[in-house]
């Protein structure tokens, strides 16, 4: 599949509205760009009639870069920018700060993108400082208000609370993205775009933080915080015989499993998939609670799951207030029927 | 060696309502209370006053009443205390804020080390900290979990990201932020509370900083917050109707659209 080598030199003024800044740590690519470039595609389809629709890059800074762009593409970026020196190998906040912001100031997006890890949330205010520019950080909701200005919606105090914020002056509108909110952008592999190389300039890459050494994490079997489905399982389940059924649900889902603190108190699951107060707080792209009443402490630790289904055989359950939807019936019963629906 | 940790004043998480009118905070009589990672910071200022002798300068944005929170550190052990308060900082951003705060460096003078913590529990953003780094031209670690060595030529951390933790070293000055896990805080002494009690906290208002009212505060925040709302506790979401295999049918054609059936 063609992706077209441009010179930045060569680029039209101004046709991007905009950036997502992807992340590498490790030599691999974080998975939040494609959620970002999702994200990117639902603003800009939002004013979408005319035809000199503004583009959609990505940026990307680090070595060996272009074996990431063709992904990146396909994803539904029209540009890609890859800034490769040696000194990007290492993490270092201030040349991830200083290359990204050159190009960006170049380019001029309206918005830039980025996700709420722990990488982005600490690069993306030195890139909005050296912009003296507004940013936002770990937003869960976006849109573009009557003005065209994008709206910045994050839970704040615990999640109590929703606050909008906007940037209605400065440029770019800068924020981090709460990861595994918005779903990925869906794969197009008939698309083409662009790539840009980009020699970053060395006085961009001067810093006086060395990275000493880089120390993976296991990664064995994706936990239950970085899953993007998981099936959570209450008292409504009955006896453990019927651990097996929500097994196969997970398995066809590809999903992983988590308990509730009662489940977890008799036993049948160990603590660290406790979901609620007392054990983890998750934000699935997908959460099917099974069985579950739905106390508050254990929805505190769902409320962040962009869908929340809930099967429980009592309609009056307070799980359903806190679900997007909602069966009422026996969990012996749904879930059996549920999986013969998957598999045929 | 001078470090300076920064602290900072929070409401109570639990007593925190939505006027629906105003669309403003209610915090009733503020229960207010030192941001929890801060203690995390303090500490860390701390321990390199016991190890290298370090004066540790402990310093606040806030109104008059976040006096306690400095109080309460010098208690733990810092040396001195500055409340940097002025009207004009009152609706401060993130930028503004970090404005503020880096001129309070400058002031300063020859600080070596600063610190904070990763974030605070009301808004959550943990943007300061990088902010102040950049417009002071420091290198800035985040989300310290440990220490690991400090001399009067540098310091040693580990960082903790989503895949890997990574040590990195630096020399001075540097901004450090750090979580719950780099240290557990000391409780007070009497005799440090007994100092906390005495303690003077020098005030310094934009004029002692030579800082532009108009660079901060509210008119110098490039954002805004457009609106707050609590949170639907009562999503009112759809629950289905019908026999078991209706009901399942109707979910499952909804999850399909949504995209969340691809791996089948």
């Amino acid at each position: 599949m063609p992706l077209t080598i441009t010179d930045i030199s060569k680029l039209p003024v101004r046709d991007e509205d905009i950036f997502v800044v992807g992340e590498i740590i490790g030599g691999e690519l974080e998975p939040t760009v494609f959620e970002l470039i999702g994200a990117a595609k639902d603003l800009t389809q939002a004013g979408q009639q005319d035809k000199n629709a503004k583009k959609i890059s990505v940026i990307l800074a680090g070595t060996a870069l272009d074996q990431f762009a063709e992904k990146i593409v396909t994803h539904g970026a029209d540009r890609v920018y890859l800034i490769e020196d040696e000194k990007l190998g290492q993490v270092n906040d201030e040349f991830l700060a200083n290359v990204i912001y050159d190009v960006l100031a170049l380019r001029t997006p309206e918005i830039v993108l980025a996700g709420a890890t722990h990488l982005g949330r600490s690069v993306m205010p030195r890139i909005a400082a050296k912009f003296k520019t507004g940013l936002s950080a770990d937003v869960t909701s976006l849109c573009l208000n009557g003005e065209g200005i994008l709206e910045q919606t994050k839970p704040a105090f615990k999640d109590l609370i929703q606050a909008v914020i906007i940037c209605a002056e400065k440029r770019p509108q800068m924020t981090t993205v709460r990861p595994r909110i918005f779903a990925p952008a869906a794969e197009d592999l008939s698309r083409d775009g662009e790539i840009v190389f980009v020699k970053p300039d060395q006085k961009s890459l001067a810093s006086r933080a060395i990275q000493l050494k880089v120390l993976p994490k296991a990664r064995s079997g994706k936990s239950l915080e970085e899953a993007d489905v998981v099936i959570g399982v209450g008292r409504g389940i009955g006896g453990r015989e019927n651990l097996k059924m929500i097994e196969e649900l997970a398995e066809l889902l590809e999903a992983e499993i988590g308990a509730t603190r009662p489940l977890v108190d008799d036993g049948y699951f160990s603590h660290d998939v406790q979901i609620g107060q007392s054990g983890k707080v998750i934000a699935p792209r997908l959460y099917i609670a099974c069985g579950i009443s739905g106390a508050l402490q254990h929805t505190v630790g769902i409320e962040r799951a962009k869908v929340i289904v809930a099967i429980n055989k009592d309609s009056q359950a307070p799980i359903f207030k806190v679900a997007h939807y909602g069966i009422v019936g026996d969990i012996t019963e749904v879930i059996p029927y549920m999986i013969n629906r998957l598999r045929g | 060696m001078r470090v300076c940790v920064f602290v900072k004043q929070v409401p109570a998480v639990e007593h925190v309502k939505v006027d629906p009118v105003k669309g403003t905070l209610i915090r009733d009589g503020c229960e207010c209370r030192i941001n929890p990672y801060d203690l995390h910071a303090v500490e860390l200022g701390l321990r390199l006053k016991d190890e290298l002798r370090a004066e540790v300068i402990v310093a606040t944005m806030g109104p008059p009443q976040a006096k306690s929170v400095l109080t309460d550190s010098i208690a733990m052990g810092a040396d001195s205390a500055y409340l940097i308060s002025d009207r004009a900082f009152a609706g401060s951003d993130a930028w503004a804020t970090s404005v503020v705060l880096s001129s309070f460096i400058r002031f300063l003078k020859d600080v070596d080390v600063i610190v904070c913590g990763n974030y605070s529990v009301d808004g959550e953003t943990g943007m300061v900290g990088p902010e102040m780094a950049q417009l002071l031209e420091i290198p800035s670690f985040t989300y310290v979990t440990e220490l690991i060595a400090a001399d009067n030529d540098g310091l040693t951390v580990r960082r903790n990201f989503e895949a890997a933790d990574i040590i990195f070293k630096s020399s001075y000055p540097v901004l450090l932020t750090v979580g719950k896990e780099v240290n557990e805080p000391r409780i007070p002494s009497f005799g440090g509370m007994l100092k906390a009690k005495n303690a003077e906290v020098t005030v310094l208002d934009a004029a002692a900083l030579g800082i532009d009212p108009a660079a901060v505060g509210i008119d110098g925040s490039p954002t805004k917050v457009a609106r707050i709302f609590e949170n639907q506790r009562d999503l009112g979401g759809t629950v289905f109707s019908g026999s078991t295999e209706e009901q399942v049918d109707q979910l499952l054609v909804i999850l399909e659209g949504q995209g969340h059936l691809k791996c089948l």
